[in-house]
C-alpha cells in the first residue's frame, strides 16, 4: 500500500524534481567553468567561499521545497483528490507520513546532491587553482539541512485551514525567517541554530499530523 | 437485517451558519436511499461527516456498526465512496488508476473492473484527464465496486452529466450494484434520478431533514390544494401537514401532507368558494419542500390597471 502511495507521489513530483536538478546542474557546471546554454554565472575564485553559488544552490532547492509542499497539500485539496486519497483503506497518518517522507527525501536529494558533486569536483586535485578543505563546505551543508524546514512550513501552510489567505502562510513565513536567520547568523551560533531548526522541524511535523487528523476535508 | 447507517443528531456549523442541523436517520441494510436537496442544502457535508472527512460539531453516526469518527482501514475497505465530481488523478491512465486502487484492497475483482470498462468502451490506456465527465464517472464507479463493498455512498454521482449519460450511468449503477444486502446511499438534486432508483428518500432543506420515508409513500401523501376566494385571500392557519402556501391572484395554493378532514374544515372556515385537491408529482413535491418561504409575486394586472 505504502509503495503505491509513494509511487503516486513520486510520479506527481517527478517533473518538479527534474526541473530543480537541471537548474542546479547548470549552476554547478557554470561554477566549474563549463559553459552551458543555461549557465550565466562566472566561475568562482575559491569553491564554497564565493557567495554566488552558495546562494543559488540554496535558492533553487528552497523554491523547489515550497512548491512541492504546496503541490502535495493545497493542490491535492483544490482538485478534490484528497477525498479520493483519504478514503483508501489506510490510516490517515500513514498517508501523510508517506507524503512527508518522500518530500523530505526529495528535498535532501535536490539540495545535497548538486552541492556534493561540486564539493567532489573541488576536492579533486588539478581542477582549480585555489585551496580547498572539506571544512569550507560546512555552511553549505547546514543550509541544505535547513531546506526540509521550508518544506514542512510549506506543507503545513497548504494543509491547515485558515480564515484568510495571509494567515494560512504563517508557518511558511516562520520557516523562511528561520532560514534567513541561519544564513546571516555568525558562524559561532551555527550548532545552536541547527539544533533550533531541527526542533522547529519536529514541531511542524507534529502539528502536520494533528491538523491532518482533525481538519475538515471538504 | 439491521441498520447499515445510523445518524443521531449530526450537526455542523460553518461559522455562524448551521449547515447540518441535528439530523437523525436510520437506513436499513439493503436499502437504496436517495438523498435529495438543493445545492447548499447540506447533503455533501452530511456525507462527508459520515465518512470522517468532516468533523461534526455534535451528534454521532455509525456505518455498518462502526463509529464514523474512528473508521478503521478495514471498515473503509467495506465502504465505497464516490465523491462529488469524481476526483481522480488526471495524469494517470485508467490502467494506472486501477493498479493504484488495487494496491489498497485484498479482495479486488480485476475481471469485474475489466468488464465494466469494456461495457463502457473505456480503454485502460486512456488518460483520466482526457476522459469526458461521464467516462470519469464510469471509471470511478468501476474502481468503487471492484472491492465488492457492502455499503456505497455516492455524493451526487450524476452531477455534470448530460441526460443520456446520466440515465446510462444510473441504469448501469443499479444493474451492477444490486445484490442482496448491499446498501446504497446517494445524494442528488435531480428528482428523476432519485425517483427511478431509490426505495426510500430523504429531503434535506437548509440542513434540516424534512422528509424520510419510502418514495411511493412520499408521492402518495402529498397533495396540492387550491382554494379560490372572492375578494381578499386570507392566510391559511398553521396546522399539521402544511408544507407551504402561496397566493396567486384570488387563489391560495397549499401543499399538504396527508390532506384530510381537518384541512377540509379549515378551508371551509376561511370561506373558500371552491376547494380543489390535486395529486403532485415528485418534482413538484420536492420544490414545495425545499423552496422555503417566498414573498407573493407582484400582479401585473393590478399594478397597471387603474382602480
Amino acid at each position: 500500500m505504502l509503495k503505491a502511495l509513494v509511487w503516486k507521489e513520486f510520479r506527481e513530483l517527478l517533473p518538479m524534481v527534474a526541473l530543480a536538478l537541471v537548474a542546479e546542474f547548470a549552476l554547478v557546471c557554470s561554477a566549474m567553468g563549463m559553459r552551458l546554454g543555461l549557465a550565466t554565472m562566472e566561475r568562482g575564485e575559491i569553491p564554497f567561499i564565493g557567495t554566488d553559488l552558495r546562494s543559488f544552490v540554496t535558492h533553487v532547492p528552497a523554491i523547489f521545497a515550497i512548491v512541492m509542499a504546496l503541490w502535495q497539500t493545497w493542490w491535492e485539496s483544490s482538485r478534490g483528490t484528497f477525498l479520493f486519497l483519504l478514503h483508501r483503506p489506510l490510516p490517515r497518518s500513514e498517508i501523510v507520513a508517506a507524503k512527508l517522507l518522500l518530500g523530505t527525501a526529495l528535498c535532501l536529494i535536490v539540495s545535497f546532491l548538486p552541492s556534493f558533486g561540486y564539493a567532489l569536483w573541488a576536492a579533486a586535485p588539478g581542477t582549480h587553482a585555489s585551496p580547498f578543505d572539506w571544512s569550507m563546505t560546512a555552511s553549505t551543508w547546514r543550509e541544505c539541512l535547513a531546506i526540509p524546514g521550508l518544506y514542512f512550513g510549506g506543507f503545513l501552510s497548504g494543509l491547515r485551514p485558515a480564515r484568510w489567505f495571509v494567515s494560512r502562510f504563517f508557518p511558511l513565513a516562520a520557516s523562511v525567517a528561520m532560514l534567513l536567520f541561519q544564513e546571516s547568523a555568525p558562524e559561532g551560533f551555527a550548532p545552536l541554530l541547527v539544533g533550533l531548526g531541527l526542533a522547529i522541524d519536529a514541531y511542524f511535523v507534529w502539528v502536520i499530523f494533528n491538523v491532518a487528523a482533525t481538519r475538515d476535508f471538504s | 437485517m439491521g441498520d447499515a447507517i445510523v445518524i443521531e443528531g449530526l450537526t455542523k456549523h460553518y461559522g455562524e451558519r448551521c449547515v447540518v442541523d441535528s439530523v437523525n436517520l436510520r437506513i436499513p441494510a439493503g436499502c437504496v436511499y436517495g438523498f435529495l436537496g438543493r445545492n447548499g442544502a447540506g447533503k455533501s457535508t452530511l456525507i462527508k461527516m459520515l465518512l470522517g472527512m468532516v468533523q461534526p460539531d455534535a451528534g454521532q453516526a455509525t456505518l455498518l456498526g462502526e463509529n464514523t469518527r474512528e473508521l478503521t482501514p478495514a471498515m473503509r475497505g467495506r465502504i465505497a465512496y464516490l465523491a462529488e465530481g469524481h476526483p481522480l488523478y488526471r495524469w494517470m491512465s485508467v490502467g494506472e488508476a486501477v493498479r493504484f486502487s488495487r494496491a489498497f484492497h485484498s479482495n479486488w475483482h480485476d475481471r469485474f473492473v475489466d468488464g465494466i470498462l469494456d461495457h463502457f468502451s473505456i480503454s485502460s490506456k486512456a488518460k483520466i484527464g482526457r476522459l469526458s465527465n461521464g467516462q470519469r464517472a464510469q471509471v470511478s464507479l468501476a474502481l468503487a465496486l471492484a472491492p465488492d463493498p457492502e455499503l456505497l455512498i455516492l455524493d451526487d454521482p450524476t452531477l455534470g452529466l448530460d441526460t443520456v449519460v446520466r440515465r446510462d450511468f444510473l441504469e448501469s449503477m443499479i444493474h451492477l450494484i444490486q445484490r442482496s444486502g448491499r446498501t446504497i446511499l446517494f445524494s442528488s438534486h435531480i428528482l428523476g434520478d432519485v425517483e427511478r432508483v431509490a426505495d426510500r428518500i430523504g429531503i434535506l432543506a437548509n440542513g434540516v431533514l424534512r422528509v424520510d420515508c419510502p418514495t411511493e409513500h412520499f408521492k402518495m401523501a402529498l397533495r396540492r390544494v387550491v382554494l379560490e376566494f372572492v375578494g381578499a385571500v386570507p392566510e391559511f392557519p398553521h396546522c399539521q401537514g402544511l408544507v407551504s402556501q402561496r397566493q396567486h391572484g384570488g387563489k391560495l395554493e397549499l401543499v399538504v401532507v396527508g390532506y384530510g378532514d381537518e384541512h377540509a374544515a379549515l378551508a371551509e372556515s376561511l370561506g373558500a368558494e371552491s376547494v380543489e385537491v390535486l395529486e403532485m408529482n415528485l418534482e413538484d413535491a420536492f420544490i414545495a419542500y425545499t423552496r422555503g418561504p417566498t414573498r407573493p409575486l407582484p400582479s401585473f394586472e393590478r399594478e397597471m390597471m387603474p382602480c
